[in-house]
Parts: structure tokens; C-alpha cells; sequence
């Protein structure tokens, strides 16, 4: 629970807010390094924190990512052409490099050094593990690439897809730490996903559905263990790895699965960008793998051809099936892990008000978020550096499946196994 | 000590805060006035020196005697959250006797364990912490005290704009 100022700065994430100007300090998924697949091909509209962009990849291959409205009469570059190492408005031909500079004005006499005052906002862009980050802070508090497991894996070995959800962000990402959701919205979905069957943790998981919770302060966010008695001296923890500011791992079952992770990035207050990412460390995923999450199956969605807006939608009720929520194929009657989780976050309203809700202790990861990112907000309102989540070390870390004994705590016993080792297997049962 | 009140308004919890050692006591001292609506329990409920039995519980699941200040403070609370800032000189007996009573009364019973890096070592801390385990629904590991607040106002519920005011970490 919130005031309703506190909610207010925690939602609001436009330019010059407080929550907006934290979240410009971390690079930001942009778009899938799909969406411009080569040189000089179509620009495309992209909308982030509120702000509206164009991205495009110019003749040599770099990338810009520009306000979509041109700075002469405010014509949308998505009409514009991409030629010859810049975005050529359509209207008048004002002409703008990846930063922004605007390189050619034929309106204007050709003597005219004009354009040398005009500048189109910019924001760099890097390419890491099939996508296209930006970075929309100020330009010296700059922050190391993202070094996050999956971001650092060859692309065979990592699979990545996106979708537009009808909420403000930190609805979405709040599901994703929401670790007490999973034994009631998902509950009859576990033995049917490929991802979970026949692993001992998914034994674990059925035998003890009341698990209880540990959340600890991390460096970069907060670790996230559910524990419940695997035998009498040993507790089955799943341990969450939450990264400010957007971040989570999910905790895998089995070492033969891929692990799953997610991002939750503001479009504007009223609706994210959910990004979901299987990946594993050590092997190339196998085509049957793929195929499944090509067909939304998993923490992935199925769409509306040709857009990233979910074919179960708020439109549509979700595609609800009440017969298969009586015969418990579903609990929710909603279909897919994914189309589960967001069409309960997106009843909530495209923001929740949090003065009415009432957290228990089990919600206590969701508490310490709130809080860990307004006052991260405040310290970025100072300029101070690094924040958590900032630095790369803070990215390099992995989530867990173990057994430990009831005495030892659980970051203490599974301590390596949080930590990325290049090249080496995760720890998970 | 005195006999606790439990008038409350709506979606407004009953929360108990126990510390656990003379460190969490005196933090809950300085912290008095930002602890408004708050229950905080004195040194006198800790059942450290004696065994407490609790009641069973009888069929109808009602009407069940109390007894004794545990089980009296307990049994009017929503939410029960144990406090340490000094693992090592926490009793595990007495955290597993409100364990229990919590079990008894239907009370949820948190735990906010502050600083572990600094106090981990110390002789009983380990065992302390597993007793804390093994009695909470839940456990809080924070690096510092400047969550703790804002953490049982969230647990409180109820009306937060007095809460606000000057919580560490939370501009008003």
C-alpha cells in the first residue's frame, strides 16, 4: 500500500519525473535488433518512457534512435527515407545522421550553415544478445554496457520475444515478483509445460503448495527465496533474482531446461513492453525448444499477425474458456502461463491504485521493490552513481533451484550457483 | 505490561512488532513517534526465561482461553513481525515459542532481520536465524534499518499519510 503520492512517483516515468529520470539512467531495451535487420531498411516507430522515436539503421549499419518528429515543421520521420547515412524527412528533406545532426536542408540556399544549428534529440544505442538498447540519460553518467547473462550469450543459445501490455510497468513487473501468484494462477499448467515436467523441483513444488518466503537485499535489487520442506533436514528453495530497475530471472527446474527472464520497460505510464527471454547457458536451444516458444507457448504469447499486441486481450476477454477452469485444465481459464499473469494485471486497470490494496507478508519482495526504487529515484534526483542495478557486476548473476539444509541460509549455500560462471552450467533441480 | 488495544479502522492491520534484542529495543524507542500504529512489545512479553506452553485449541476453534501476555498480545494481532539488529543475541527458544503461539492464535508471523553481514558470525546468530526460519511465515533480510518503517507501515495498512512523514529512505 501506497499514498497516493508515493504512487504517483513510483508510475510517472515521462521526462522530468522522478521515476523518469532514474529510469534514464540504466540503458533500456529498445527494440528487437530484428525490427532493423540491415542497413538502410524501414525506420520504425518506438515509444519509450513516453517519448516518441524513431530507430533506424543508416547505409554503414549504425543505429539511431531520433524524435520521431522532424525539428523543421514536426512531420513524423517514420515517412521518412533512409538513405545515404541519414533519415531524410519526407516532407521537406530535412536529412538527420544515427545523432541526430542534421546534415542536409535543401530548403534552404545552399549557403546557408543553418543546419548546423538544428539538433534532432539522440540517444545512443548499443546491440547486445538481439537487441537494440538505448540509453536516455545524461550523457555522462553514462553506464557500462548491460552485461546480463542472456544480453552476453550467442544467439543460438538465446531466444527473445516482446509484447505490448495494457498497464503501467511496475503492474507488470510487480507479477513478476509476485512469487505466492504462481500456486494459484498457474496451478494446473505446471505438468502440462514442457519447461517444468519431470524435474524434481516440480515434485517439491507439488508437495508443499504453502511455500513461505525470505526476501534479502541485494547489491543490485533483491534475492527472492521460496523455500518448502523437500525431507526433514533439507528445504527446496527457488531463489528469484530481481535487477533494478526492470529485471527478473526466473528460477529454472531442471538443468535441461532454459532459463527464462524477463524485462518490463515503460512505453508510457499507461502501457509496457513485457520482454520475455529463454536462454541457456551452455547449449545451443534445440529446434523443438524453439518452434514451442515461436508458437507463444511458455512465459512467451501468441499474436495479432503483423503487431506485437497479444491475440488473448483485454478486447476479447482473453479468450476466458470457463469449461476448462471447471475442469481444471486451467485455474483462471485464461490460456499460457503469460496470457495468465497479464490478464489479471491488466483487470487491475492500466494503473493500479495502490492506496486500496492490502499487502500482506507475503508480498513483502513487491514492499521492499517500491521502496528500494523511489529511493533510488531520490538519490538519481541527487546525480549520485552508481545506482543499484547500474553496474555490471549487479547484472551478472543467475537465479537457483536448491536443496540446502534448514540451517543454512539460502544465499549463503547457494551463493555460486547466484553468480554467473562463463561457460558453466547453472545450479537447478 | 499494560493491556493492549486492538480498535482499529478498516483495512487497517493489527500489527505487533516484537524485538528481539536490547539493540531492536532501543531502535524501537528512538523510533517511537514514526512507529505510530504500531503495537510495540515491551521486554516483558518475551517468554526467554520461562517455557510457555501454549493451549491447545478447542473444536469449535473459538473461545479459547488466554492465558498468559504472549498468548493475550498475540491474540488480538493481524500481523505479528519479529525484529532483530543483532542476530547473535536473539533467544531461539523465545522465537520458537511465539512461533508457536502465532501457529495457535491464526496470527501471521513476519520476521525483519537487519544487517546480517556485520552480526552473522557471532556465536548463536546461525542458529538463531533458523529458528527465526523455522517460526516465520516470512523473512526480511535488510542491509540496513532504513526500510524497516516504511515496511510495517505497508503491513499496518490503513491510512498512510501520517506514516510518511520523514520515513527513512521515503521523502514525505
Amino acid at each position: 500500500m501506497l499514498t497516493r503520492e508515493q504512487n504517483e512517483r513510483l508510475v510517472r516515468t515521462n521526462k522530468g519525473t522522478e521515476m523518469g529520470t532514474l529510469l534514464r539512467r540504466y540503458w533500456i531495451p529498445a527494440l528487437l535488433a530484428g525490427e532493423i535487420p540491415e542497413p538502410d531498411c524501414p525506420p520504425v516507430r518506438v515509444q519509450l518512457l513516453g517519448e516518441k522515436l524513431i530507430a533506424f539503421r543508416d547505409t554503414e549499419g549504425r543505429i539511431g534512435l531520433i524524435d520521431e518528429f522532424c525539428s523543421h515543421r514536426t512531420a513524423s520521420l517514420f515517412f521518412g527515407r533512409n538513405e545515404e547515412c541519414g533519415l531524410r524527412c519526407a516532407y521537406h528533406g530535412w536529412k538527420y545522421d544515427v545523432d541526430g545532426n542534421c546534415v542536409d536542408m535543401p530548403s534552404e540556399p545552399p549557403e546557408s550553415r543553418f543546419r548546423e544549428k538544428i539538433k534532432q534529440t539522440a540517444y545512443p544505442c548499443v546491440e547486445r544478445g538481439g537487441v537494440i538498447w538505448a540509453y536516455m540519460g545524461p550523457p555522462e553518467l553514462k553506464p557500462e554496457a548491460p552485461e546480463l547473462e542472456w544480453a552476453t550469450l550467442p544467439s543460438s543459445r538465446v531466444f527473445i520475444s516482446k509484447r505490448i501490455q495494457e498497464t503501467n510497468f511496475m503492474q507488470a513487473m510487480e507479477g513478476g515478483i509476485d512469487s505466492s501468484h504462481v500456486s494459484f494462477a498457474h496451478r494446473f499448467n505446471m505438468d502440462n509445460d514442457p519447461m517444468h515436467a519431470g524435474t524434481d523441483g516440480l515434485k517439491y513444488l507439488k508437495a508443499d503448495t504453502r511455500p513461505k518466503f525470505e526476501v534479502i537485499e541485494s547489491d543490485g535489487g533483491l534475492l527472492i527465496g521460496a523455500r518448502r520442506n523437500a525431507d526433514a533436514e533439507q528445504y527446496y528453495w527457488r531463489i528469484t533474482q530481481w535487477i533494478m530497475p526492470w529485471y527478473t530471472i526466473i528460477p529454472p527446474f531442471g538443468t535441461h531446461n532454459p532459463l527464462g527472464a524477463h524485462a518490463w520497460v515503460p512505453i508510457d505510464d499507461e502501457t509496457c513492453w513485457a520482454w520475455s527471454i529463454n536462454y541457456h547457458p551452455t547449449r545451443d536451444l534445440r529446434e523443438d525448444e524453439l518452434a514451442s516458444m515461436r508458437a507463444g507457448e511458455g512465459i512467451h504469447v501468441k499474436y495479432i499477425p503483423g503487431t506485437y499486441r497479444t491475440l488473448a486481450n483485454k478486447d476479447n476477454d482473453y479468450l476466458i474458456d470457463r469449461q476448462a477452469q471447471r475442469d481444471k485444465l486451467t485455474f483462471s481459464g485464461v490460456e499460457g502461463i503469460s496470457a495468465q499473469d497479464f490478464s489479471l494485471q491488466e483487470s487491475m486497470g492500466p494503473i493500479v491504485d495502490r492506496t486500496k490494496e492490502r499487502l500482506g507478508t507475503s508480498d513483502a519482495a513487491i514492499i521492499l521493490a517500491r521502496r528500494r526504487l523511489l529511493a533510488a529515484a531520490e538519490d538519481a534526483a541527487d546525480g549520485e552513481t552508481p545506482l543499484p542495478g547500474e553496474l555490471t557486476e549487479h547484472h551478472a548473476v543467475r537465479s537457483a533451484s536448491v536443496l540446502l539444509p534448514k540451517s543454512v541460509p539460502f544465499n549463503e549455500g547457494a551463493h555460486d550457483a547466484l553468480v554467473v560462471r562463463p561457460g558453466e552450467e547453472f545450479v537447478s533441480i | 505490561m499494560a493491556e493492549i488495544s486492538w480498535t482499529r479502522r478498516s483495512y487497517q492491520a493489527g500489527v505487533l512488532l516484537i524485538p528481539l534484542d536490547h539493540e531492536a529495543r532501543s531502535w524501537t524507542g528512538a523510533q517511537a513517534q514514526a512507529l505510530a500504529g504500531i503495537t510495540v512489545a515491551d521486554e516483558a512479553l518475551l517468554p526467554a526465561q520461562r517455557r510457555f506452553e501454549p493451549e491447545p485449541v478447542p473444536d469449535s476453534g473459538e473461545g479459547r482461553a488466554v492465558s498468559s501476555p504472549l498468548d493475550h498480545a498475540l491474540h488480538g494481532a493481524d500481523v505479528v513481525v519479529l525484529f532483530t539488529l543483532d542476530l547473535g543475541a536473539v533467544d531461539r527458544e523465545a522465537v520458537s515459542q511465539i512461533g508457536d503461539t502465532a501457529r495457535l492464535s491464526g496470527t501471521l508471523l513476519g520476521a525483519i532481520v537487519v544487517s546480517p553481514g556485520a552480526r552473522w558470525e557471532r556465536p548463536g546468530a546461525h542458529d538463531a536465524m533458523t529458528g527465526i526460519r523455522e517460526a516465520a511465515d516470512n523473512v526480511v533480510i535488510l542491509k540496513d534499518d532504513g526500510f524497516v518503517l516504511p515496511f510495517l507501515h505497508v503491513l499496518r495498512g490503513g491510512p498512510q499519510e501520517n506514516a510518511s512523514g520523514g520515513l527513512a529512505g521515503v521523502a514525505p
